[in-house]
């Protein structure tokens, strides 16, 4: 089901946002970052040993 | 509200995927860098690696600057998750922590800013074998912050 919108200028004012393109160019991947590699391991390990396949289910309290 | 007025100015790619900013401190101007990368295996979840960028190259997330700024690094982080889902509401962002102090962090962290988030936010922690919604006194093993469906 689509899922809603919502604003987040009530909360941060837009100056506290900048666009900065060259940051796409510079963007850290599994290939080009070891440490993100590491980061991304240790969380598939731990879905892995939790068996979160269905990772969106949520029991409600 | 005010929380997350407190945090440091944000740079970001056009697609608010990529975002870093300065933390400013007594040990100097460290670059900070938050990235949420998918999991191969599944494109609708993402998992929130942040730390110091080294050398422009690499995060670091195992050192300690005791920059003395660590709840406005959190509020930033936490404005970052928020800036990601509103232009990515189907995506899930995953957090844990490599160590049982990191988790912690986080639980702090979530726990200090949820009232600021928007209520269409959903905030769920891993324990016990299985997700529940997030409550402050739970040490989770994972937390994961979504968009709620309509």
């Amino acid at each position: 089901m689509k899922k809603s919108v919502f604003i987040h200028n009530a909360l941060a004012p837009a100056s506290n946002v900048v666009i900065d393109s060259s940051l796409k160019e510079r963007k850290l991947t599994e290939d080009n970052s070891p440490a993100l590699r590491a980061k991304m391991n240790i969380a598939r390990s731990f879905m892995k040993e939790n068996g979160l396949s269905e990772l969106t289910k949520v029991s409600k309290k | 509200m005010a929380q997350l007025n407190h945090c440091y100015p944000l740079r970001s790619d056009e697609l608010y995927e990529t975002f870093e900013f300065e933390s400013e401190g007594p040990s100097g101007v460290i670059l900070k860098r938050i990235e949420f990368p998918s999991f191969s295996e599944n494109l609708i979840v993402v998992n929130l690696a942040f730390g110091d960028l080294i050398g422009d190259e690499d995060l670091n997330d195992t050192n300690v600057t005791n920059n003395g700024d660590t709840e406005k690094i959190l509020a930033t982080v936490a404005l970052a998750v928020l800036l990601f889902l509103e232009h990515h509401p189907d995506k899930v962002v995953f957090a844990t922590g490599s160590t049982y102090s990191r988790n912690r962090l986080y639980r702090m962290a979530i726990t200090r800013y949820m009232t600021d988030f928007p209520k269409e936010l959903e905030i769920s922690g891993y324990v016990n074998e299985g997700w529940e919604l997030f409550s402050k006194d739970v040490n989770y093993k994972a937390f994961k912050v979504e968009v709620k469906t309509t």
